[in-house]
């Protein structure tokens, strides 16, 4: 049998469909879905690894007695209420968040943790996030049993009430992982933060009665489109949080 | 293979490293350089804490920051202040840790027993981390670096707070791994690296200094250390001319190790160069060890 040269065996194109698949495939692995990757990260780390130190449950314990503490000290004072309220509600819902959180890296901090957990598989951000993802949920029924409480007690209107604190919680929570998600994390995050709770508190103390109209006669179909708004960009910035590289965060 | 190319870090005006470039095989190196030199800079850079502020690290010829999770799974890191949690046993700390390492959950309990076999604390698996001396929780430490099976084992000041048995054991432990992966030690007690590296990365003035087995790093002081005896007045003398690098006292005279670069004197008997004498002649400028 003479051999010849010119033919040069070649794949057929099933071979070159499967071979190009499977070198997109390494190049570009697929990002997993949003709830794939929860699942992910929660079958892998468990409850108990993603609060690993008891006194931040502590912390949080206290939080919660302090802000029932607060409701029943307002309810039980008088009927009479400030239209300023709705104000307050709006700055303070994220703060438990704010404050478990900031906490929960102050402890790693001080333990000396951070470093080491810093250079493992499962990066911080995605700690990150999920933390705020299952707080943001703790916040939601803690602000929506306060809405009722208020509610149930003063002349104000629950669904607007609890809605206007979830728009400061989802709001808040939104920015925070924006900024996390950024470079320059702790620095942004602090200024975030610190720029939250002072603008809100300049706001209210300089709230005058045009405002008060607007939060009062603003129609709740309003508050609930920017609500939505903003639950949808809170998953945007979370996706963008938990895929973001930890690379050099050391210095950031 | 990791490869460390053109590397060099800056913090603002000050230059904490630059224009490194060093291979990593399997074997063990050894980092040598006084406190303050940039080492723990290197690491950080290697370990994926810090960027490089030029230059690039390779892993088997690809970025270490392309790799990403990828390469942080192939490391195993012992930082210089190794924290942990007191209420957390070894055994939960370290399951915590096999967590974030991503590591398989059926065989992540039988390697939590065979890393802490091997650092000797399996009898106080179950034991508050509380209640353990320093020796103990670098121990814990070491465990939690080997725990993934690393194929790069960092180790940053490794045997701070180790008593020589320790050391010894932790000596032997390192020279069975290393094998089968990089092993980088840092540190400033030449004594835990000379008998079981591979090779010595030595960094001055912010850049390598050498890289080489110890024989050949020694070779550089060949003819230029030596060791006199003399009478205890002469001994103030002596040190303003040369660089003492060991003095003690023997048979009523003071023994004295120096280095002499350019002359010898009768009396003088020449003795071989250890990497100590290496240490202490490159970094004889140094605050931290003068």
């Amino acid at each position: 049998m003479t051999k010849d040269n010119w033919n040069i065996p070649y794949p057929d194109d099933q071979e070159i469909e499967r071979q190009a698949a499977l070198i997109v495939q390494k190049a570009l692995p697929a990002k997993p879905s949003f709830f794939k990757a929860m699942k992910g990260i929660k079958n892998q780390m468990g409850w108990q690894y993603l609060f690993p130190n008891r006194s931040e449950t502590v912390f949080a314990s206290l939080l919660l007695a302090v802000t029932i503490f607060c409701i029943w000290l307002i309810t039980s004072d008088s009927k009479s209420i400030s239209p300023s309220l709705y104000g307050y509600v709006f700055l303070a819902s994220p703060i438990s968040l704010l404050l478990i959180t900031a906490y929960a890296f102050y402890e790693k901090w001080e333990k000396q943790t951070f470093e080491l957990e810093m250079t493992m598989k499962v990066t911080i951000f995605q700690v990150i996030a999920v933390r705020i993802l299952i707080f943001s949920g703790i916040a939601l029924l803690i602000n929506m049993t306060a809405a009722l409480v208020m509610a149930l007690n003063f002349d104000v209107d629950f669904l607007r009430i609890w809605i206007i604190s979830l728009t400061g919680l989802f709001g808040f929570s939104s920015g925070l992982l924006w900024f996390v998600a950024q470079g320059n994390v702790w620095r942004r995050t602090i200024i975030f933060s610190l720029s939250w709770l002072f603008i809100n508190s300049a706001w209210l103390l300089t709230m005058n009665e045009s405002y008060l109209r607007v939060v009062f006669q603003l129609p709740l179909v309003v508050y609930i489109g920017i609500l939505l708004m903003l639950i949808g960009f809170f998953f945007y910035t979370f996706t963008k949080a938990f895929t973001r590289k930890q690379e050099g965060l050391w210095t950031c | 293979m990791l490869t460390v190319s053109e590397l060099g870090k800056d913090y603002g005006k000050f230059t904490a490293l630059q224009n490194m470039n060093l291979q990593f095989d399997n074997g063990i190196y050894g980092l040598l350089a006084p406190n303050g030199a940039g080492k723990t800079t290197l690491i950080k850079m290697l370990v994926t804490l810090i960027k490089p502020t030029s230059g690039e690290i390779l892993y088997d010829g690809k970025p270490i920051e392309a790799l990403g999770e990828d390469y942080r799974e192939l490391i195993g890191y012992l930082p210089q202040h190794f924290g942990y949690y007191k209420h957390y046993t070894p055994q939960k700390y370290l399951s915590y840790l096999a967590a974030l390492k991503g590591m398989d959950k059926k065989t992540v309990d039988r390697r939590i027993d065979e890393v802490l076999e091997m650092v000797a604390l399996s009898d106080v698996k179950h034991k508050k981390m509380r209640k353990f001396s320093g020796g103990m929780i670098q121990r814990v430490g070491i465990a939690q670096a080997l725990l993934g099976d690393p194929k790069i084992l960092i180790l940053d000041e490794p045997t701070a707070g180790l008593d020589p048995k320790e050391r010894a054991r932790f000596r032997h432990l390192l020279s069975d791994l290393a094998r089968e992966r990089i092993i980088l030690i840092s540190t400033h007690i030449v004594s835990d690296i000379e008998s079981i590296a591979n090779e010595i990365v030595m960094i001055r003035d912010q850049t390598l200094l050498y890289k080489g087995d110890t024989a050949t790093i020694c070779e550089s002081l060949r003819g230029k250390i030596f060791e006199v005896a003399m009478p205890y007045g002469h001994f103030g003398e002596f040190r303003k001319r040369f660089l003492t690098l060991e003095e003690k006292q023997e048979h009523g005279q003071m023994l004295v190790r120096f280095y002499a670069p350019e002359q010898q004197e009768a009396g003088w008997q020449p003795a071989e160069p250890e990497l100590e004498d290496v240490f202490l002649v490159e970094y004889a400028n140094e605050s931290s060890i003068r």
